[in-house]
């Protein structure tokens, strides 16, 4: 009887609202190291998601810096992709958190939005920690300079010896 | 060296057909294919943006974005997903999505259209199938020629310091035992004679 009870409210979870409790995801992060050759910088978390009720084909929504977006998921359904680009110039290194909301959540956040309510009472189902080293984006120095200062450096000290030994 | 102008944003417009039924409400579609490079080297980042905006006044549905132009046999994939699709892009909504791939060959390379195929309105069964805008031809380089460009060419410079070395040491020695040699006897002031 217990297990049936548990059947049924899980069937009917997956049915109503595709809510998704217990999420766990499991992601993989992504973001350019090498900024010499490209002009922005592209951030990629790909994940899979596993709720504890079994919920299964959730839409799920994701806030990151481009504001509230629509999450790409493989046509099997299985895998996520969160994926935005930030300038080179001005991309931010360290962690960078991605919220992650099922259909309630997008709901209620949107509800939020729309009363000016603080948006952050609004629970995300998961979290994701996207970490970005920073980018690579060409040496301090060109080594033709430090050849060049190492060159008048040499110049310098047999100029000064040689003066003194003439004076 | 030709900058690749691949910024230019070119729209293309998904949905062209007009639709038939007047008064109808139906989600219309612009997607956007973009390469962020400055450079396209063999071996290193190509970054991908695909932006689709839906400009109509129904929600398209099942939107499915896929790129063939990518194959396994050119390109390695760094990050992201060539084939993905939303559920679902309200009216005036927009999503990106972003593809990070290498290319393994060097040489010239057509950046073809994405496919994009969705439901016009909620309760339409006919999918509607449309392209990004293409970036175009492209000109990948190859790393030996980028590099010889572009590197530090830290390691040159050191064997360039070590080919200058004994050209500069052994003046300098020789300078230093004469004057090791004679600079303990302290030089008598000027304008004095003995």
């Amino acid at each position: 009887m217990k297990v049936l009870i548990a059947v049924f409210i899980t069937l009917v979870a997956v049915v109503h609202g595709e809510s998704c409790t217990g999420a766990q995801v499991e992601a993989v992060g992504f973001t350019s190291q090498d900024a010499t050759i490209v002009t922005k910088i592209a951030y990629i978390a790909d994940f899979t998601l596993s709720c504890s009720n079994g919920a299964k084909d959730i839409s799920l929504y994701a806030e990151t810096v481009d504001g509230i977006v629509g999450v790409a998921r493989s046509v099997d359904g299985l895998k996520y992709q969160v994926s935005w680009v930030e300038d080179a110039a001005t991309a931010v290194s360290g962690e960078r958190p991605i919220k992650l909301y099922d259909d309630q959540g997008y709901a209620a956040l949107r509800k939020a939005q729309r009363g000016n309510e603080d948006t952050s009472t609004v629970q995300p189902i998961a979290t994701i920690n996207l970490y970005h080293p920073g980018a690579y984006r060409g040496p301090w120095v060109q080594s033709e300079t430090m050849a060049i200062i190492a060159a008048i450096f040499v110049y310098y000290y047999a100029l000064t010896q040689k003066t003194r030994l003439m004076a | 060296m030709k900058v690749l102008s691949y910024l230019i944003l070119a729209l293309a417009f998904v949905g062209c057909v007009l639709s038939e039924g007047e008064g109808e409400e139906r989600a219309r579609l612009l997607a956007a294919k973009r390469v962020h490079n400055l450079y396209l080297v063999e071996g290193r980042d190509i970054v991908v943006q695909y932006s689709v905006h839906n400009v109509g006044q129904a929600a398209a549905i099942n939107v499915q974005l896929t790129d063939a132009g990518f194959s396994t046999e050119d390109f390695d994939i760094a990050g992201g997903q060539l084939q993905v699709k939303f559920d679902r892009i309200a009216p005036n909504a927009n999503v990106s999505h972003t593809v990070v791939v290498k290319p393994k060959k060097y040489g010239y390379f057509n950046f073809t259209a994405a496919e994009v195929s969705y439901q016009p309105s909620e309760d339409s069964a006919e999918i509607q199938i449309g392209y990004t805008s293409e970036p175009g031809e492209g000109g990948i380089i190859a790393f030996r020629d980028y590099d010889r460009k572009f590197s530090p060419h830290v390691f040159d410079w050191l064997i360039f310091a070590l080919l200058m070395i004994p050209a500069l040491l052994v003046p300098y020695m020789m300078w230093y035992n004469i004057k090791s040699k004679y600079a303990t006897v302290p030089r008598g002031k000027k304008g004095r004679s003995d």
